[in-house]
């Protein structure tokens, strides 16, 4: 038995799609505060001004891509569609790791970059850990709400992008606050 | 809009007056970059859930 789970294409392990969400949240998860600890951790490991020089360097990065061009530099794909196959947890899991690191499939939104470059920016592997695990639950935790609740949502992103554009647009000039008296 | 919203000078003209508000509300509330981190997820998380 597969049971989609909106774009996070969950199998129902344990003949179960709460056991399955459960496992592709958890997933989703472990695998963002992973990536937002290790970041947070490399940011520990720099002296402030280099720091802040690396954040500056990307955060401008973002700030010319994102005035170019409104789609983000994106892996343009979805999670592996073969992992449908297993019809077992390693869907569920897969899935929710893929999802959770965000940056192995599309992410949409030149918001997305903020998650990096705050969490390594934050230098504490528990605040990286934190503020990404925030991120898993907000981006596949939402899907399996609106999957169990049985909502589609079918469009919307041209105007989720204008808002999101915004809300980067902000945070940039804030993160520059506090970037540059680190330097 | 949409349109509009993919031209680069429209996307410069847009960007750089909401950055001087970044800045402006940054110098304000003082820097919290957890506090970006966290708001920069929670959106973008909501944001993909209109992913194709």
């Amino acid at each position: 038995m597969i049971i989609m789970i909106t774009r996070a294409r969950v199998s129902g392990c344990f003949g179960s799609p709460v056991v399955a969400g459960a496992v592709l949240v958890l997933s989703a998860i472990g695998a963002a505060a992973l990536t937002g600890a290790l970041l947070g951790l490399l940011g520990a490991a720099l002296e402030p001004g280099m720091r802040a020089l690396l954040a500056l360097a990307a955060a401008s990065a973002v700030a010319v891509g994102a005035v170019s061009r409104p789609v983000p530099w994106q892996l343009d794909r979805e999670t592996d569609t073969d992992w449908l196959g297993y019809e077992d947890w390693r869907t569920a899991a897969y899935n929710g790791v893929a999802l959770g690191l965000g940056f192995t499939t599309r992410i949409g939104f030149w918001l997305f970059y903020l998650v990096p470059l705050t969490a390594f920016v934050v230098a504490d592997p528990v605040l990286g850990a934190a503020g990404y695990a925030a991120f898993a639950v907000s981006r596949v935790g939402g899907s399996a709400l609106l999957a169990a609740a049985g909502i589609w949502i079918d469009g919307g992103i041209t105007r989720a992008r204008l808002v999101a554009d915004l809300v980067a647009g902000l945070a940039l000039g804030a993160l520059l606050t506090v970037l540059i008296p680190l330097m | 809009m949409g349109g509009l919203a993919a031209k680069p000078l429209f996307r410069m003209a847009l960007a750089i007056p909401l950055a001087g508000v970044g800045v402006l509300a940054g110098q304000q509330a003082g820097p919290r970059p957890w506090a970006l981190l966290v708001t920069a997820a929670l959106i973008v998380g909501l944001a993909q859930q209109t992913l194709p």
